[in-house]
This record gives structure tokens, C-alpha cells and sequence, in this order.
């Protein structure tokens, strides 16, 4: 496509918001139809980033499989540990989604070999926001702006929190722009 | 994210119907092609959506036949303009009226400072095919090649439509004798 510049056209193309409703209804129709597979939960939400998102979404299968390959992490009796990645406002994937997955594995896998428990899961880009009113418990889509998007999480079992802290700052995911929050889960009694 | 993205989401989609592939694909597409719905359905934003809604169940319905010869965007941009004809059929308004003849001298895009509203009001009243061709080249920068592939026309057709499109909204939009 040609490139327009300092064009009032340009405004209106850019203040046309999309409804945070529709993803959800698309998606929905599609399961409907038997387009999308149904197992997962379709549910509505909003993502406003576009673009990077579509990557990050996929590069987390590496989270899952990691999960799976980790061997009876409630035998394991050391602190835990979980990173929540975010993209943050800055989220740049790479070069492409293969790569990213590698970088993730490879992340998981190098830790898995130093015989730190790794368990990932990816998150769906979608959310709905629950909340109790006078009228009773209101269901309805959960806005997010870029900050706050969450693409999924790593649990690792480690020796203390600054080897957790060590760990995390070597995540890909720093590198990409995103933004870990690390955060101690509190032992099972 | 390219091209190469694009295969890898659509590939999930046809193979595996992976809700989350197709997910990415709507984040990714869905803000431009609302736009061009919102724009060809007039700024309603119902319309826009219900357009925009039908446009992704249908290229999804039709998903594996894509054959990547044009960007998935363009692709998905026509049965957007599809559906979008289809609903301004459903509920015609009146259309601003448009010079039988492409001539004028002034025959250059719209430049300046015209209040949104007016401008938005003056794209509204286009007839379908002379705001699809308005939209799709002065507003979200498709040639003329490209737009003769979506809608099906030729070039020197989307030329000619596009030049009665800016001089019926220079009409509108500019009092006589003004000059942008």
C-alpha cells in the first residue's frame, strides 16, 4: 500500500476504535461453526496491542512443554518462585515466532539442566473482569492497555531470592522488552 | 511481524482451528479492517461491527483455499468491502451526488484542515462504489492496482471513481471559490 503523510484523511483512519465486544463475538461465532476448536475457553476480551502480540501469544507453547517435561515438582521442598511476564509497553518479539520459541525453550531447558524446577503455562488473550454490584455479580469484558497484558508465567523452585532473582534477569523475555514481575509463593504448611 | 507470521497463524487455524493462532491473527488485522468497515458502512459503528464480524467468519470459512497471492490483509479487506455492500444494499441512504464526468484540474487528494465531522459527514454521503474507492485509496493508502484487484474493476476505473469521489466531497466540504 502507498504511504499518506500529515493528511486529515489520516485521522479519521486512525480514530476509528475497534469494540472490545467483537473479538469475543467473532470467535465465538467461529466455535460456533466449528472453525475454532471449542476445548479451550472462548471468552471476551480486549487486547489493544496488536502485531508483537501475535507471536508472544504462540512462543508460550515452550512454557507449556516445559511444564509438562518437569518431573514431580511437589516432591521438590525448596522456595518457589513465579515470574509473571508482561509486555510491558515496549514488547518487541524478534526476528520471528520460531526463533522466539527456541530462545524460550532453550531458556527453560538450560535451567532444567542446572537442575532448577521449571513449570511454564501460557495465558489466552482474553479476560473477563467479575465483580460484585448492588444489581449482583457483574460479568463483562476486561479492558487492557498494553502494560498490562500478561502473556503467560514461569514457577521455578530454587535456593533463594537471589537466585530467583538471577534466573529471571536472564529471561529472553527482558530482552524482548517485556517486563517480569517476580513474585515468592508462599509455602504449602 | 510478517508474511511469514501470517502462514504460521493461518496454518493453525486450517490445521489445528487453534483458537489462539486465530486470536493473534484478529489482533493483528481486526483495527485496520474496522476502520475500512466503519468507513464503507458510513461511521456506523454497528454497521462496522456486524461488517467486520460477518467479513472474519466468512475468510475464515474460506481460509484453506487462500493461496498467498496477495498480502492476507488485502485478502481479508475484500470481503470486508463484500460485506459492507451487502449491508449498505440492506439500508441505502442518500447519496451525495456525483459528476457523471472524471474531468478537473484539481483532481489531487484531500488536503487541509476540514473538521472531522464535515469530512466524515461528506465520506458518509458518497454512493457505495465511490467511497469504497474514496476510502480504500485516500484513506487507507491502497493503489489503484490493488483496488481494481479488490472490488474487481480497473485501475483506470478506480482512477476515474476516485476523481468524482474528491470533487463531490471538494463540493461539499468547500464553500465557492475556496481553495483548500
Amino acid at each position: 500500500m502507498s504511504q499518506h503523510t500529515d493528511d486529515p484523511l489520516q485521522n479519521l483512519e486512525r480514530e476509528a476504535r475497534v469494540p472490545p465486544r467483537l473479538r469475543g463475538r467473532i470467535m465465538q461465532s467461529l466455535v460456533d461453526r466449528g472453525l475454532l476448536k471449542s476445548g479451550t475457553p472462548v471468552r471476551h476480551g480486549l487486547w489493544l496491542v496488536a502485531g508483537t502480540l501475535a507471536a508472544a501469544i504462540l512462543l508460550f507453547t515452550t512454557g507449556v512443554g516445559v511444564g509438562r517435561r518437569t518431573a514431580h515438582p511437589a516432591r521438590d521442598t525448596r522456595p518457589s518462585y513465579i515470574l509473571l511476564l508482561y509486555e510491558g509497553s515496549d514488547f518487541r518479539l524478534g526476528p520471528s515466532v520460531a526463533a522466539a520459541e527456541a530462545e524460550y525453550n532453550a531458556w527453560a531447558d538450560s535451567l532444567q539442566a542446572g537442575g532448577v524446577g521449571v513449570q511454564g503455562r501460557a495465558l489466552i488473550h482474553t479476560a473477563q473482569l467479575l465483580r460484585n454490584t448492588p444489581q449482583g455479580v457483574q460479568v463483562e469484558p476486561e479492558a487492557m492497555d498494553a502494560a498490562s497484558i500478561m502473556d503467560g508465567f514461569f514457577i521455578i523452585r530454587v535456593t533463594n531470592e537471589a537466585e530467583a532473582v538471577a534466573i529471571a534477569r536472564s529471561h529472553p523475555h527482558l530482552r524482548h522488552g517485556g517486563w517480569i514481575v517476580l513474585r515468592p509463593i508462599k509455602p504449602v504448611s | 511481524m510478517t508474511q511469514d507470521d501470517d502462514r504460521f497463524l493461518v496454518d493453525a487455524v486450517v490445521q489445528r482451528r487453534d483458537d489462539r493462532a486465530f486470536a493473534s491473527l484478529y489482533d493483528r488485522h481486526t483495527p485496520a479492517l474496522y476502520r475500512l468497515a466503519l468507513r464503507l458502512t458510513g461511521g456506523s459503528a454497528p454497521d462496522a461491527e456486524d461488517v467486520t464480524h460477518d467479513a472474519w467468519v466468512r475468510a475464515v470459512e474460506r481460509l484453506d483455499s487462500f493461496e498467498w497471492r496477495a498480502a492476507l490483509r488485502t485478502w481479508l479487506s475484500a470481503f470486508v468491502i463484500r460485506c459492507a455492500h451487502e449491508k449498505n444494499r440492506a439500508t441505502p441512504r442518500a447519496a451525495l451526488a456525483v459528476d457523471d464526468l472524471a474531468v478537473g484540474v484539481d483532481d489531487v487528494a484531500l488536503r487541509g484542515s476540514y473538521d472531522r465531522l464535515d469530512l466524515e459527514r461528506a465520506i458518509e454521503g458518497l454512493a457505495d462504489g465511490f467511497r469504497q474507492v474514496f476510502v480504500l485509496h485516500d484513506v487507507q493508502g491502497y493503489t489503484h492496482e490493488e483496488i481494481a484487484d479488490l472490488l474487481g474493476i480497473e485501475p483506470g476505473t478506480s482512477k476515474s471513481q476516485l476523481s468524482r469521489a474528491r470533487r463531490a466531497l471538494r463540493r461539499v466540504l468547500e464553500p465557492p471559490g475556496a481553495s483548500p
